[in-house]
């Protein structure tokens, strides 16, 4: 059996594991206790291990495949083209008239880098989960739910076409929705569950909008599969078709449109909002989907449709823009939170705005370098925080915390090494990718752009610095009550919080520039993102050479701790009060919810209010009369059903007699 | 025998017709209602009659067969009716169209 048969066992693992788990859940609805949590932990971190596996087994295999056809070509002198992919089409999902839509899987370069962390992390989070959720008597349901949405994850990476991604992409909004909204005896969850999936039904328009003009400008007998639209853009014969006005325009819209579908996802300006209140849902849901890998889809959509996205350089520097605005904003918001959640939140905003920015400036590969390390430092941020809150019997309030580090070692190791990453210490995984991040950005986005990402590369190392010292190095804080109890988080947490502590430190060697050798990253993907990067010509051949601009941004990193611990160190600066935010806190963060309220939200409640004391009035008046006048016709014609065999009889000859006078007039008209 | 126009005879028939109807229409007895549509069945064989002479070949006989079977069944017709008539009769005491609406739905 040849590997690509085997595409379609990936998504279908957890979804296997989504049934199983959900029928336990809905089986034991009614016991107290519900199904056993080793049986459904055990099942639920099975499919996706066994799903990692295979991708594993798939990656080699397509390594393999390439070196069999190098081995030829050498040998025979032969030019063949490697194989780049493996593609499975599953079956043919719309077929009318032109359109040919099918629907399967491809597994190339790109899939294969993000389904490694995707299953990889995900199989992890899973296995914390076990630890962090066993106390709840919705743990069946939840770990359907978490392999439902990997499920998603995996068939939007894998789809073959954008289409495909898009039912990826509608099904993880879903789970994101039913996660945030898990424990839903609270208001305060469902609100944010629902707000989640609002906001990204916004972006999903623009994503199907944005989808149908591309298609238009391709032309319905274009198969709509991300070969064939590669394959379009890049075909000289179409060049000029794109620089003419109509088609360019067209284009521009349509990325324009497609873009706004990645901010929804990836909680960008102006669809931001979201994410932050987003951390409602239990820790492991906000390490999984919050972010390491769903809100990383927004990048991985615009390195897969790299082809399209060059060619309309407005939408470019939009990107830029936005990413590096995001950053900033988020990065300046991180620095005001009392939630520790909430900082981890602001702070995956600000590094989708890295991503964003590298994108944006043509480099595809180094922004979704920075999405695989950002992954793993990302996921054991999130994770410590978890193990943290787990210690303190559900406390999130940095003002109330500090002094961890002796209590609770194993978390602190753990977060250490995330923070000494995302920091961009020395040869942390942030390190490598961030760095080069900024060096793409200075020689293909010019200083301006540079500067914005310097400057947030510093507020970031302040932010993350203060969390880590309001946690663990300052004086504690801790209630009286909770302190007795403070204790490491179980063996199931322990275990990927390590792993992603090592992978955290290590992950940034996958593409570690300035050591030769370690460049597997940027291979895998040049078959992918290769022909649009080399349409960006650098603004400055010339640059700075790679270790000044390394050293560049380690100061920053460590002017950025060194000011957060003259400022925090005992815990100073806002931390004393344990008011709620307000004033400038509050107002920064809800900046983007008042934006929202005025042009999204406000002009539906007028207009329904017009709708409610205007125009429903009206239509129903017009209904009434409608009615009135049948039944007042009703009345009148009631006579002639009266019991009396001669009117009865008198009425059918008068009709008669119409039709035939009818006939007779218009005979001619009606043959 | 000059033969009587087309024309004349059909009129005849569908004077023959109306006066059948209208009988049916006016009368409120059973009797006369039942009498008009035996009228009404002859003013159609008389136009069945008068078609068939103006025609020529197999259409003649059809045109003199088609009231042979009316005449059949208006006979039948008739005894039945006026059975049930006698049998409404015994049960109602009247003869009335108008009386009977008891089968109003």
């Amino acid at each position: 059996m040849g590997m690509e048969n085997l595409l379609w066992l990936i998504p279908a693992l957890p979804v296997l594991g989504f049934l199983i788990n959900g029928s336990l859940s809905l089986a034991s609805a009614r016991t107290h206790n519900g199904p056993s949590r080793g049986l459904s932990g055990f099942l639920a971190v099975l499919f996706p291990l066994i799903a990692f596996l295979l991708v594993l087994k798939l990656h080699f295999g397509l390594h393999d495949a390439q070196e069999v056809v190098r081995a030829q070509n050498q040998n025979l002198g032969l030019h063949l083209a490697l194989p780049q992919s493996f593609t499975q089409p599953l079956w043919s999902w719309i077929a009318t008239g032109d359109i040919n839509l099918s629907f399967g899987f491809a597994f190339d370069g790109l899939t294969s880098v993000m389904l490694l962390f995707i299953t990889g992390i995900g199989t992890l989070i899973h296995l914390y989960s076990i630890g962090y959720m066993a106390h709840d008597r919705g743990f069946a349901r939840f770990m359907a739910y978490m392999n439902l949405f990997l499920a998603n994850m995996i068939v939007l990476v894998l789809g073959n076409g954008p289409i495909v991604t898009f039912l990826g992409w509608e099904g993880v909004g879903l789970c994101s929705y039913l996660l945030i909204g898990f424990w839903h005896h609270e208001t305060a969850n469902n609100d944010a569950a629902r707000k989640a999936f609002l906001v990204n039904r916004v972006g999903d328009l623009g994503f199907l909008m944005g989808l149908f003009l591309l298609w238009q400008i391709l032309g319905p007998s274009t198969p709509l599969t991300y070969q064939a639209i590669a394959e379009w853009f890049r075909d000289p014969a179409h060049s000029a078709a794109l620089a003419s006005g109509v088609v360019a325009a067209l284009l521009t819209t349509s990325t324009l449109l497609l873009f706004l579908g990645c901010t929804g996802k990836s909680a960008q300006i102006p669809l931001l909002t979201w994410l932050p209140d987003a951390m409602a849902g239990p820790t492991p849901v906000s390490a999984l989907i919050h972010a390491a890998t769903m809100v990383t889809s927004g990048v991985f959509l615009l390195a897969r449709m790299s082809d399209v996205f060059v060619h309309a350089p407005l939408t470019m520097q939009v990107i830029a823009w936005i990413g590096a605005a995001t950053a900033a904003w988020a990065a300046v918001t991180g620095f005001v939170q009392t939630d520790i959640k909430k900082v981890l939140a602001y702070s995956t905003i600000s590094q989708l705005g890295f991503m964003f920015l590298a994108v944006g400036v043509g480099a595809f590969d180094s922004g979704l370098f920075h999405v695989f390390t950002h992954a793993f430092f990302k996921a054991v941020l999130f994770l410590g925080a978890g193990s943290v809150i787990h210690a303190l019997g559900g406390e999130q309030d940095l003002r109330k915390m500090g002094g961890l580090a002796k209590k609770l070692p194993i978390t602190f190791a753990a977060m250490f090494a995330g923070w000494y990453a995302i920091t961009g210490l020395p040869f942390g995984a942030g390190f490598w990718s961030k760095d080069l991040l900024l060096e793409k950005v200075l020689l293909q986005g010019g200083t301006a752009l540079y500067a914005i990402a310097l400057g947030t590369a510093i507020l970031t190392a302040i932010y993350m610095t203060r969390m880590m010292i309001l946690t663990f190095w300052s004086p504690s804080r801790v209630e009286h009550a909770v302190e007795h109890h403070v204790h490491e988080a179980p063996l199931t947490m322990q275990v990927p919080l390590w792993i992603l502590g090592i992978g955290s430190l290590v992950a940034g060697f996958a593409w570690a520039g300035m050591i030769p050798g370690c460049s597997w990253f940027p291979a895998q993907l040049a078959s992918i993102v290769g022909p649009a990067q080399a349409l960006f010509v650098p603004v400055e051949h010339e640059g700075p050479s790679a270790i000044l601009l390394a050293g560049v941004g380690v100061t920053a990193s460590l002017l950025g701790i060194a000011l957060s611990f003259g400022l925090f160190r005992r815990g100073a600066f806002r931390e004393k009060s344990q008011a709620p935010l307000s004033g400038f806190a509050k107002g920064w963060t809800l900046a983007f919810d008042t934006i929202h309220a005025v042009v999204g939200i406000w002009p539906v409640r007028i207009s329904s209010w017009i709708l409610e004391k205007i125009c429903q009035p009206l239509l129903s008046g017009l209904v009434r009369l409608f009615a009135y006048i049948v039944s007042l016709v009703g009345l009148a014609t009631q006579w002639f059903q009266r019991p009396r065999l001669r009117v009865n009889l008198s009425m059918s000859a008068l009709g008669l007699v119409l039709i035939l006078i009818f006939l007779i007039f218009h005979a001619r008209t009606l043959l | 025998m000059d033969s009587i126009p087309l024309f004349q005879l059909q009129i005849l028939s569908a004077i023959l017709f109306a006066i059948g109807f209208g009988t049916v229409l006016i009368r409120r007895n059973l009797f006369f209602v039942l009498m008009g549509v035996e009228l009404m069945l002859n003013a159609a064989n008389l136009s069945f009659l008068a078609w068939s002479r103006v025609q020529s070949g197999a259409s003649t006989l059809e045109g003199q067969v088609a009231p042979l079977f009316s005449i059949a069944i208006a006979a039948a017709e008739a005894c039945v009716g006026l059975a049930m008539l006698l049998a409404v009769f015994r049960s109602r005491e009247s003869l009335d169209t108008d009386a009977f609406s008891r089968m109003k739905g």
